[in-house]
């Protein structure tokens, strides 16, 4: 980390320690793309408190050890599929926590592919350690950067990753911390809920996505009986389902595919 | 829940989370991903979300676990989220609303 910090000037790389090739004059802590970086992760991370905050609150009643719930901000730094984690853990079965985290996570492929081209002329440490700190808010402050060359790319990356990961350290921390002198009556558990419920309404765009959400719900209603809250992974892959036959016919009625099909 | 079973639960979600941020970047590449694929998975977050939240608000005791204040509170959380493009917005809507019917009622 002191390396990170430290740039004394040096007169042979070294080839071990990782070259972010920052100015050999001054702390890399002045460098204008860090600076950059964290003023525009500020307005990005405000809204992720009351969510942190909720999330480690759900840690304490989780029915993991509270700090396994919280290591998972270290290991898994993801809040949506965290809460899904923390919600599901021993009281659904261990692999319905598991696969419910894991698909709620398969979104971040689209990401990874999203910026391919930005890390392929990258340092090899970079491929391997940038990845990590690709969460939502971060994809959508590096995607949108076209403007920076390869080395601000890095410094811009990782320094809105170390914002956001340390942050939610510290916010999900604190929940854990207060989250336990919430009253019980005060039904914060319901909180985890809505919290979900606009994280599904906030970004539709395709009625696919309508479709997705209401066949998910409606699904894992009529199979809420199952054993080990299954009904939870039927009902989501009843949603993707749904959605997906929903593009195809959407597609197919599509002018594009009525035009190849009169060609043919 | 054992401490191996926790353990080992956050280390899978979190080794998977890891293979989905750099899956494309390290072994991938430039090709481009299937347009079916890519679509699919965009229908991923609002299925398994809408999922866990019926499974969450009926607590293990079926439909007749999901109650009046929480599908209000649902309802008036998301459409507020939605409107305001504002998560905390949608989140102290909805609790203002299951609150009030929770002691209305």
């Amino acid at each position: 980390m002191m390396m990170l910090l430290s740039t004394q000037p040096t007169s042979e790389p070294n080839p071990i320690v990782p070259q972010l090739d920052v100015p050999m004059h001054g702390s890399i802590l002045k460098d204008p793309i860090l600076r950059r970086a964290v003023r525009e992760s500020v307005p990005l991370f405000i809204p992720a408190i009351p969510f942190g905050f909720i999330l480690g609150a759900a840690m304490t009643r989780s029915e993991l050890p509270t700090w396994i719930a919280w290591l998972s901000s270290i290991t898994v730094f993801a809040g949506a599929a965290q809460l899904a984690m923390v919600t599901s853990a021993g009281v659904a079965s261990w692999w319905t926590a598991v696969a419910t985290a894991v698909v709620i996570n398969s979104r971040h492929i689209m990401y990874s592919a999203g910026l391919t081209p930005r890390f392929q002329n990258q340092p090899r440490w970079f491929r391997w350690v940038g990845p990590f700190f690709i969460i939502d808010q971060v994809f959508a402050l590096v995607a949108a950067r076209s403007d920076l060359d390869r080395r601000q790319f890095r410094i811009y990356t990782l320094t809105a990753g170390l914002f956001f990961f340390s942050s939610w350290l510290i916010v999900t921390t604190a929940g854990v911390l207060l989250g336990s002198a919430v009253p019980t009556n005060w039904k914060i558990e319901m909180a985890v809920a809505v919290m979900f419920a606009g994280l599904v309404a906030i970004p539709i765009q395709k009625l696919s996505a309508v479709v997705a959400s209401v066949a998910g719900a409606g699904a894992s209603i009529l199979f809420l009986d199952l054993p080990n809250r299954l009904g939870l992974l039927v009902g989501a892959a009843a949603g993707i389902m749904a959605a997906f036959v929903t593009d195809e016919l959407i597609e197919a009625r599509s002018p594009a595919a009525r035009s190849e099909d009169s060609q043919a | 829940m054992s401490v191996v079973s926790g353990v080992a639960m956050i280390l899978t979600v979190g080794l998977s989370t890891y293979l989905f941020r750099s899956g494309v970047i390290l072994f991938v590449g430039n090709r481009p991903l299937p347009d079916r694929f890519v679509r699919t998975l965009q229908s991923v977050a609002p299925a398994v979300l809408s999922a866990l939240i019926v499974t969450m608000i009926a607590g293990g005791e079926g439909v007749s676990g999901i109650e009046l204040p929480e599908i209000v509170a649902l309802g008036v959380g998301g459409t507020t989220a939605r409107l305001s493009k504002n998560l905390i917005l949608g989140l102290a809507a909805g609790m203002s609303v299951f609150w009030g019917l929770d002691w209305l009622m």
